[in-house]
């Protein structure tokens, strides 16, 4: 499947999901604030019409070039299994079925930055520093500066900074913790510049 | 049957079903229906195909990821990941690092070779 065929499949399966608009192999909620709130259509090596569908969040706020899925799952078929084929004769119904009763109860819940921290709170099981720093700089930009400050120390304490993007990803922590009780209009500031980075790596502009 | 029994048992099958072969084209079929298996066995904490770079899930393809072929466990945290290999292929130490690089966990999580088993798996 090429992104043009995952792009007409999700605009055949937007009457499922009122508030979803299309970007390539993604569906998300628009308009796009703080955080993406989406469905990716991800395409399988086994042939060339199976794919993968993922629901997942992300707070905009943490810099990235590209979408992740540690805050989400993929979305599973009746049976179990978790590939999705193209030319199965019920896709729309199934997926459609699927996508209303997993994905829209999990992201529609997501609308303040606090719903963020918590969502990434339930997800938290694994001591995932993504996730960990997703509800750090939830917290942080939503000005909770006392329960940011803690998230941010739990999260440096997950680190191996012998890892190169574990100890880039500790200095960044660090830098807003040791900012954000001092001078938290600045942490404001960057939280909302790194936001505006990740929308524009991601091309999410014209969905604001 | 362990995890790593039904996925041996889901590589001979694959096995069977592909063929006798070799090379490239040949490891992608049985790769492909490896994988059909696997998805067909319906177990939730096994997944198929998933892309890591830096400890992130990511999607196909994102620029230095690794692809791993079964990964047991939540997706974010895996006990283990496995990888299919056929013929006369090995999971090399630095296959193995390569992936450990990139997978949750690091090199805590073992990476292990699938390959088909020897015994007949009767057809469905």
């Amino acid at each position: 499947m090429q992104k043009k065929d995952f792009a007409a499949l999700a605009k055949r399966l937007l009457p499922h999901l009122a508030g979803f608009t299309v970007k390539g192999p993604m569906l998300f909620i628009q308009p796009v604030k703080h955080t993406l709130r989406g469905i990716y259509f991800e395409g399988s090596s086994f042939d060339a019409r199976s794919f993968y569908v993922w629901m997942f969040f992300m707070p905009l706020c943490v810099p990235t070039h590209h979408v992740g899925f540690n805050l989400g799952r993929r979305v599973r078929g009746v049976g179990g299994g978790d590939r999705w084929n193209a030319d199965a004769p019920n896709l729309l119904a199934e997926l459609g079925a699927a996508l209303k009763h997993e994905a829209l109860p999990f992201l529609g819940g997501i609308e303040s930055l606090h719903d963020v921290a918590k969502a990434a709170t339930s997800l938290q099981t694994s001591q995932d520093p993504y996730v960990q720093e997703a509800i750090a700089y939830a917290l942080a930009r939503a000005g909770d500066v006392a329960q940011a400050a803690m998230a941010l120390d739990q999260l440096v304490g997950l680190l191996d900074e012998k890892v190169p993007w574990q100890c880039e990803m500790a200095d960044r922590a660090r830098a807003l913790k040791s900012q954000i009780v001092s001078n938290p209009a600045d942490v404001q500031r960057q939280l909302a510049a790194w936001e505006a980075e990740s929308v524009h790596n991601l091309g999410l502009e014209a969905f604001r | 049957m362990t995890t790593a029994d039904d996925l041996a048992a889901a590589a001979q099958w694959a096995a069977q079903h592909v063929g006798p072969g070799q090379g490239p084209v040949y490891g992608t079929q049985v790769h492909s229906a490896f994988e059909a298996e696997v998805n067909t066995l319906g177990k939730a904490h096994l997944s198929t195909e998933v892309s890591y770079l830096n400890g992130r899930v990511v999607p196909r393809g994102a620029p230095g990821s690794v692809r791993v072929d079964v990964v047991e466990a939540p997706l974010t945290a895996p006990t283990r990941g496995f990888d299919l290999k056929t013929g006369s292929a090995r999971l090399t130490p630095a296959r193995i690092q390569h992936i450990q690089s990139h997978i949750p966990g690091g090199n805590t999580v073992p990476v292990l070779e699938v390959r088909p088993c020897r015994r007949k798996i009767l057809p469905r």
